[in-house]
């Protein structure tokens, strides 16, 4: 294998990476949980975009958009991670059959079901919004759509999502 | 359930679980960044032009045994480049350089004797002859300190070496020398390393030439940290990303400027004085460092948001802008026909092969040749030397990269892999080399 000492630390891109990308790796994994079948495809997707940007970190014009830029990488790889992994999770998109869920023991297990079981881009767009806490204008940066859009596809996917969890819906 | 409540359970859910990863320092360093200029000499184009592709692997013997025993064995190999579908060159990554004159399934391994230093540049010039730049491993982890180089030279596909004069680079930041800097050879006597530290604005430049092989190297311009630059010299402002030279007189720095058009800059001395060239790319603008496939046929990619290519065939006097390519790092064969790996778009973003016969006018996907799972990736390095037959290294597979930990073990690192295509990327074999010591 290459000899690290070749390629030490302490390049100004490095640094930048530690300033600027290394701070999000939590937000990237709580995002790519979201957006992932399990932990490990998770941590692949993390590790995939974290390489990715060490990468293109020159394409990184401006630090100010470092967060809402790393976790659009964060989001592509989990979209590879899909086609990649046709059978897992299993067919997220056709899953609009009615599920009559058990009795919630573990809200988190819950979520993570009803998540599962979103469309791909309603998943995408509640994470963006509400897990990571987005606003409007910078989730459709990230998702490279109309700040409308993101505010009709939140809207559909919150009521998706209450559907799925049988829980009241907005404003009631 | 109103909208913060959504929030307080999807937080609640995925982000009190699971330690942060972070980041096992050096790893990165071990993944090349950014695209990384090879040597496209005229030989080559002649090369790819006449070339037919043999099977790899066809009754070749190993000279000596293989390295583990096993032809399972693995050493990455990377900076490929074939000048045929039987000679060619790649590195180790570390003090081990490889060559072959069988195909890519067979290497053999001729490390020049640079123990205890370690090697930080390659450059191959051709079939035969291949130029390295090693520096002492230990005062890279250093600041503050003159760095000295010593170069190897072989022309013999590395049964023999020779080495240079030991050189001094740069020290004003103390940086090291391996961060973005470049050696390039046009042909077996005419060479430069380009030392711009770390590449960032306002960070040192030098140019060193060497006329005798690497024998010998001298300093034929510096550009300051900051301050005024000497007349002739590269300007102190914006990022240098890196120079080619198209012959023993004529190259160039590109780079990008904060709300400025890129830096683009020539030499027609040999790099001693440095004069801007227009070219028509808006502020903000960033170029990399043109490629050449012959003498007058030249390319170059750059960024305003989008990915950008440039061609010449004047030999670099005038360039123009191409349609928008479909990924970063594009391998051309020769003026007409190149290839990149990218997504295919649309719904269906698999990484595949695109190519164009026409200079980069048009763009098409590799018919059949979607790539799913463990196979080449649109971060691969690519090596072409035909229209059909090329291969790339694939650096990173999804299933880890030992880039990351959770505390407490890194995630997997698989290595690299080495793919080939005889179809235009229509289907991909998995390359399993073998190695063999050097005679």
């Amino acid at each position: 294998m290459p000899d690290v000492a070749v390629h030490p630390p302490g390049s100004s891109d490095e640094r930048r990476f530690v300033r600027l990308i290394e701070p999000l790796l939590g937000d990237a994994f709580a995002l790519a949980q979201a957006l992932s079948a399990d932990r490990g495809s998770a941590q692949d997707a993390v590790q995939s975009a974290a390489l990715k940007a060490w990468r293109s970190m020159r394409q990184l014009r401006d630090d100010g958009s470092a967060r809402s830029w790393f976790l659009a990488i964060v989001v592509n790889e989990c979209r590879s991670a899909w086609r990649k992994r046709r059978a897992v999770p299993a067919d997220p998109d056709s899953a609009d059959a009615v599920i009559s869920w058990p009795p919630a023991i573990d809200q988190r297990l819950d979520v993570r079901s009803a998540m599962r079981r979103l469309k791909r881009d309603d998943r995408v767009i509640l994470s963006l919004r509400f897990l990571m806490d987005m606003s409007v204008e910078e989730s459709a940066r990230v998702l490279g759509i109309s700040a409308s859009a993101v505010k009709a596809r939140t809207a559909r996917a919150s009521a998706r999502l209450r559907e799925l969890m049988a829980l009241p819906e907005a404003g009631r | 359930m109103e909208d913060e409540d959504v929030r307080r359970l999807l937080h609640s859910t995925y982000r009190v679980e699971d330690a942060d990863p972070a980041v096992v320092h050096g790893a990165f360093e071990l993944h090349p960044r950014g695209p990384r200029r090879r040597l496209i000499t005229t030989l080559v184009a002649v090369t790819a032009a006449i070339v037919v592709a043999v099977p790899v692997g066809a009754g070749v013997l190993l000279r000596t045994g293989i390295i583990g025993g096993s032809p399972q064995s693995t050493m990455p190999v990377l900076d490929l480049k074939m000048f045929s579908a039987t000679d060619g060159w790649a590195w180790s990554g570390g003090n081990d350089i490889l060559h072959t004159t069988s195909g890519v399934q067979h290497w053999e391994i001729v490390p020049p004797p640079v123990n205890p230093k370690g090697i930080v540049e390659v450059a191959w010039v051709n079939a035969e002859s291949a130029r390295i730049l090693a520096t002492t491993t230990g005062t890279l982890n250093d600041v503050e300190q003159n760095y000295m180089l010593t170069g190897w030279l072989t022309d013999d596909g590395g049964a023999t070496w020779t080495e240079g004069q030991p050189f001094n680079v740069l020290l004003e930041t103390g940086q090291d020398p391996s961060t973005q800097s470049d050696l390039q050879f046009v042909d077996p006597l005419h060479g430069w390393f380009f030392d711009n530290q770390d590449g960032t604005f306002g960070g040192p430049v030098l140019i060193l030439r060497t006329v005798d092989g690497g024998r010998h190297w001298a300093t034929i311009s510096t550009t300051p940290a900051k301050g005024a630059a000497p007349p002739g010299a590269l300007p102190v402002s914006c990022s240098k990303y890196g120079m080619t030279f198209v012959n023993s007189t004529t190259g160039w720095v590109s780079g990008g400027c904060i709300n400025a058009p890129p830096l683009f800059y020539v030499t027609h001395d040999g790099g001693v004085t440095w004069r801007p060239q227009a070219i028509d790319c808006g502020a903000n603008c960033y170029l990399d460092p043109p490629q050449f496939t012959s003498a007058l046929d030249g390319y170059m990619t750059g960024g305003l948001g989008v990915e950008l290519l440039f061609v010449t065939t004047d030999g670099g006097r005038t360039w123009r802008a191409r349609p928008n390519p479909p990924a970063t790092s594009l391998d051309f064969i020769d003026s007409a026909h190149g290839f990149t790996m990218g997504l295919t778009g649309n719904n269906n973003p698999s990484v595949i092969l695109w190519r164009t016969g026409d200079g980069g006018a048009t763009w098409s996907q590799a018919p059949n040749g979607a790539i799913h799972g463990d196979e080449p990736t649109d971060t691969s390095q690519l090596d072409f030397i035909t229209p059909t037959t090329g291969w790339v290294v694939s650096l990173y597979i999804t299933s880890g990269g030992g880039l990351l930990t959770n505390g407490q073990t890194p995630y997997p690192t698989p290595p690299p892999e080495l793919w080939q295509t005889t179809d235009a990327g229509s289907t991909w074999t998995l390359i399993t080399p073998t190695f063999a010591a050097s005679r």
